[in-house]
């Protein structure tokens, strides 16, 4: 941990050179500014992007002081003081820009992680001169591994506007930082300056609505921001379609497990987690299991827009295959073949199992909590269009169900995020299904194991610790014996 | 639809020969001036099929000396010799019983496999008479074709002085000395056609997958022959292999078009993409150890979608360019269609059924055409004399073919599906088998063992799994090591 940390370090600080040269470069571009015409009001065209950028966040006074206590461990009040230096020092998103710029001779972070070097090598693409599309020239991944608006194709086109210009460029040079603060937080244009004054906890809500700041307070809409990028989402205002699709995956990015709970849990808190607008209380007892929950349904909603999106895209656009493989669970397709008889594997022999985006979606048959919910109805329909023919549900039929579930699963999220913690966590408990020994994989064994450990999370302290949970993670990382992993999992259902 | 295609051939046979002096002659007319553009033996005659009994009796071919005239049913059956080597297909009804054709059944929904007409059509006489006839297995009707009208001309006077095609057109006899028609009837089977197929519903619930290769089966060494071959070798094997090359290439294409017309039909049962059409193991392979296996670029489909038919996609192009070697006056077939259709296959994941369909049409009639230009010329030249050195030049294309140079120089695979160089490598073993094994040329034997070594699924998989990246760079030196042995013996290389 504290080597991956260096690591991050020493790349983000590799790219705060990278950044601070880029602005400086940018320099004279905006002293033209005086002599051009003034600036549109918006400031911007069509779109393109107007960021403050990390470095707006960072100095001493407001997110850059020193980050020892958060880095540590230890999270309160003052901890926002520090959150650029923790993300700085410590947050993989920080590096996510640097690993689009590996050339030839970059080595593999892991041994089994190809570099975006050798995985555009595969994929082919062509920039209009004839020469390969760099990583950190193609839409597709500057998307997810930069701040998102700031992938949009404009800022990579030239323009007389001599204002315009000096933005695109400055904006170019932020692509530098990562996926930065207002990748999440939101454009920073309009609240950098009046957020420094919102004092106390009643009226934020409104406040961030006015001035247009991501409520990531909101448990649903931090899930719903995160799996933009770790699920996917079509393209909205100012940002580009963000779709890791099965050719990108074929070519060595690896694919996309998001859960949002254990994810959420890794990551380098450079926030203080309390009670806050609205009552969201982020910190109390039931939240790991809110945060699981919630992510899931969040997850399984995002996963339903990008299909509907990607069943609507024409199919003369090349990079949008349809069938589109990575919409399938994995291992319906990549497994083994034994000698001996049919292999098993969930769901009909020789279909393609819809990705689990469980638990609204169970392999092991309905459970009480969500595959017999009402209010979930169309999300079932959904299943069956991807699940139960013989051929590949075309694009004309997959959209209409898809954005049908899609809208019942963001209903059930914001009846989720506001519900009393006690009534959450019985509901999650109660999405877990009975591990009959059904035939399974990877996906869906591992869902259920962090599943589990997130309520496990929620234990009383004074409690001693559930036994079983270490076997459990040695069985699914092991990925191996699915039936004897089943088996470990049992004993922990709530 | 077909006066074009015959034309399209007769512009290619004169383009052929305009510009080609020296080398094969164009393919030489028939006597209406025009080659055939269909061979003898596609389909099943519309007859009435024998049981396998009436051809077995005593004085006919039951005699009691295995291995010898007057005794193919005897050596057909595994009766005499039930331990010993027999043909396989007269289990091919049996098979249904077994714990597998069970277990399928259950899970296809099949109450019992050895009714089903799904599962009869290739185990036992499509459509013979009395039912119980199709204990018999894949019987002698079934590659012999249709015995109503030939049972007793076969024997009359007169009946040796037909030609192949006679003998097919009005008697619905298929002439298996003709390695054409021969590997034309295996493929109906073994890769299937508009009326059979094993798809991948079936292989899923336990079928083998087909994997149709004609040299190789010929040399099956559990395959007792009823039959002696009057091809000498080294002609007999590598005839067999180009004949069994564009034989599996044309019953795949057709297969391709019959699916893709009920797709477009909107029937509801027509799977689309088939995948049991696609290559295998380009997704039943291992993933998730940031193992990439493509070195870069050369096979020319696009990352993360599956090959059309690789296994029988990937050599032809040798068989295509060297058949001249094997066939007096035959020149080498352009394959414009075959290689167009790759292209439309490769387009997408799902492409249009309605121009697959037209398209697998027009490769179909091109891979006809070609077809029946061998026949014709074997039918002329039934026992040809061919120089060993021909085995060669066959490996040698071969070994080019499984090979590709990177950008940087290097020598890589030139695709990396294990279809693809099983289908190379199947070609080289069958060349050395042609230029007599270890006795013809001693050299070979190693390099052969090693690569087949290479390429063989680990025990108790029915796939390469593990065949990863340092694997696959086995099998490329192993492609290496034939390429070296051919610089030495100074091969003349590129087209004939």
């Amino acid at each position: 941990m504290t080597r991956a940390a260096a690591t991050v370090f020493l790349v983000g600080a590799a790219a705060v050179g990278i950044g601070t040269a880029v602005w400086l470069s940018a320099a004279p571009a905006r002293l033209s500014v005086e002599v051009g015409p003034p600036p549109k009001s918006g400031g911007s065209s069509a779109g393109t992007p107007d960021l403050v950028g990390v470095t707006g966040c960072l100095a001493a006074a407001c997110h850059g002081s020193p980050g020892t206590d958060a880095l540590a461990g230890t999270w309160g009040p003052a901890t926002w003081q520090s959150s650029g230096t923790c993300w700085m020092a410590a947050d993989p998103h920080r590096g996510a820009y640097a690993l689009l710029e590996a050339t030839q001779d970059t080595p593999r972070r892991r041994p089994d992680r190809p570099t975006a070097w050798e995985i555009t090598e595969l994929l082919g693409q062509k920039r209009a001169d004839g020469k390969k599309l760099e990583a950190y020239e193609d839409v597709r991944c500057l998307a997810c591994h930069t701040t998102p608006a700031l992938a949009h194709p404009d800022v990579d086109r030239d323009t007389d506007d001599a204002v315009e210009r000096a933005r695109r460029q400055r904006m170019r040079g932020l692509r530098a930082d990562g996926v930065g603060c207002e990748a999440c937080h939101g454009a920073a244009k309009d609240w950098v300056v009046p957020h420094t004054a919102w004092k106390g906890r009643d009226g934020h809500a409104e406040l961030f609505t006015k001035y247009g700041m991501t409520p990531l307070y909101d448990v649903g809409e931090r899930a719903t921001t995160c799996v933009g990028c770790h699920v996917g989402a079509p393209a909205s205002p100012g940002v580009p379609v963000r779709d890791m699709n099965h050719d990108m995956i074929a070519a060595g990015h690896p694919a996309l497990n998001f859960d949002f709970g254990e994810y959420h849990r890794r990551l380098p808190k450079h926030w203080y987690e309390r009670a806050r607008v609205g009552g969201h209380d982020n910190a109390g007892p039931g939240s790991e299991a809110r945060r699981w929950l919630v992510g899931r349904v969040a997850h399984a909603e995002a996963a339903c827009r990008l299909l509907a999106d990607r069943a609507a895209r024409p199919v003369t656009d090349e990079r949008s295959p349809w069938p589109e493989f990575a919409e399938f669970n994995c291992a319906t397709c990549h497994h083994h073949l034994r000698g001996e008889g049919p292999t098993a594997r969930p769901g009909v022999r020789g279909q393609m199992v819809w990705q689990p985006v469980w638990p609204a979606t169970g392999e092991f048959g309905p459970n009480p909590g969500v595959a017999q919910a009402p209010q979930l109805d169309k999300l079932r329909d959904l299943v069956r269009v991807m699940g139960t023919r013989n051929k590949f549900p075309g694009r004309g039929v997959v959209g209409e169900p898809a954005l049908a579930a899609a809208d019942q699963l963001r209903q059930e999220r914001l009846t989720l995020v506001k519900a009393p913690a006690v009534e959450v966590t019985a509901r999650a408990k109660n999405a877990f299904p009975k591990l009959d020994g059904k035939p399974t994989d990877w996906d869906p064994v591992g869902q259920v194991l962090l599943g589990l450990a997130a309520l496990e999370r929620d234990r009383d302290p004074g409690k001693p610790p559930k036994p079983g949970f270490d076997p459990a993670f040695d069985a699914v990382r092991g990925h191996r014996d699915w039936p004897a992993a089943l088996k470990t999992l049992a004993p922990l259902l709530p | 639809m077909r006066a074009s295609v015959l034309v399209f051939f007769g512009v290619l046979a004169v383009l052929a020969s305009a510009t080609r002096q020296s080398g094969g002659q164009p393919a030489r007319p028939a006597a209406n001036g025009t080659p055939p553009a269909k061979p003898y033996g596609t389909g099943m005659p519309a007859f009435a099929q024998v049981p396998t009994a009436s051809c077995g009796s005593s004085p006919c071919h039951g005699g009691g000396s295995v291995g010898q005239v007057g005794s193919e049913h005897t050596t057909w059956a595994p009766v005499v010799n039930t331990d010993g080597p027999h043909d396989p297909h007269a289990k091919a009804y049996r098979v249904l019983f077994n714990e597998t054709s069970v277990r399928m059944g259950k899970l296809l929904g099949i109450a019992a496999p050895h009714k089903e007409a799904l599962c009869l059509k290739c185990h036992a006489i499509d459509n013979v008479r009395p039912a119980d006839a199709v204990a018999d297995g894949v019987g002698c009707g079934a590659c012999h074709g249709p015995a109503e009208k030939w049972l007793e001309a076969h024997y009359a006077p007169g009946w040796k002085g037909l030609s192949n095609k006679q003998k097919w057109d009005d008697y619905g006899f298929v002439p298996t000395d003709n390695l054409v028609a021969r590997s034309l009837n295996c493929a109906g089977c073994h890769v299937g056609d508009a009326d059979r197929e094993v798809n991948h519903d079936l292989i899923a619930a336990g079928h083998p997958r087909l994997a149709f290769e004609a040299a190789r089966f010929h040399a099956a060494p559990q395959y007792r022959k009823h039959w002696v071959e009057k091809i000498p070798q080294p002609a007999f094997e590598v005839r067999t292999w180009v004949v069994g090359q564009a034989a599996a290439l044309r019953a795949s294409a057709d297969l391709l078009r019959a699916r893709a017309e009920r797709a477009a039909a909107g029937d509801e049962k027509a799977a689309w993409p088939e995948f049991s059409g696609l290559a295998c193991y380009s997704c039943h392979q291992t993933i998730g150890t940031g193992d990439i296996r493509r070195t870069g670029g050369q096979a020319d489909r696009p990352v993360g979608r599956p090959g059309w038919e690789v296994w029988s996609n990937a050599a032809v192009g040798v068989a295509a360019e060297l058949c001249p070697e094997v066939f007096a006056g035959v020149s080498a077939p352009d394959l414009r269609a075959v290689t167009e259709l790759r292209k439309v296959m490769g387009k997408s994941t799902a492409p249009s059924p309605k121009a697959v369909a037209a398209q697998a049409g027009k490769a179909v009639a091109e891979l006809d055409a070609w077809l029946a230009i061998l026949q014709a010329a074997e039918d002329r030249d039934p026992a040809p004399r061919v120089s060993p050195a021909v085995a060669r030049k066959f490996v040698a294309r071969l070994t080019d073919n499984a090979l590709a140079k990177d950008k940087d120089g290097h020598t890589v695979l030139a695709d990396h599906d294990w279809d693809a160089l099983a289908a190379n490598y199947l070609g080289c073993a069958a060349m050395y088998s042609a230029a007599g094994g270890k006795a013809g040329e001693p050299g070979w034997a190693e390099p052969v063992k090693a690569l087949g070594d290479k390429l063989r699924f680990p025990a108790g998989k029915d796939s390469p799994s593990g065949l990863d990246r340092k694997g696959l760079d086995g099998v490329r030196d192993g492609f290496q090591r034939f390429q070296k042995l051919f610089d030495a013996t100074s091969v003349t290389r590129g087209k004939p």
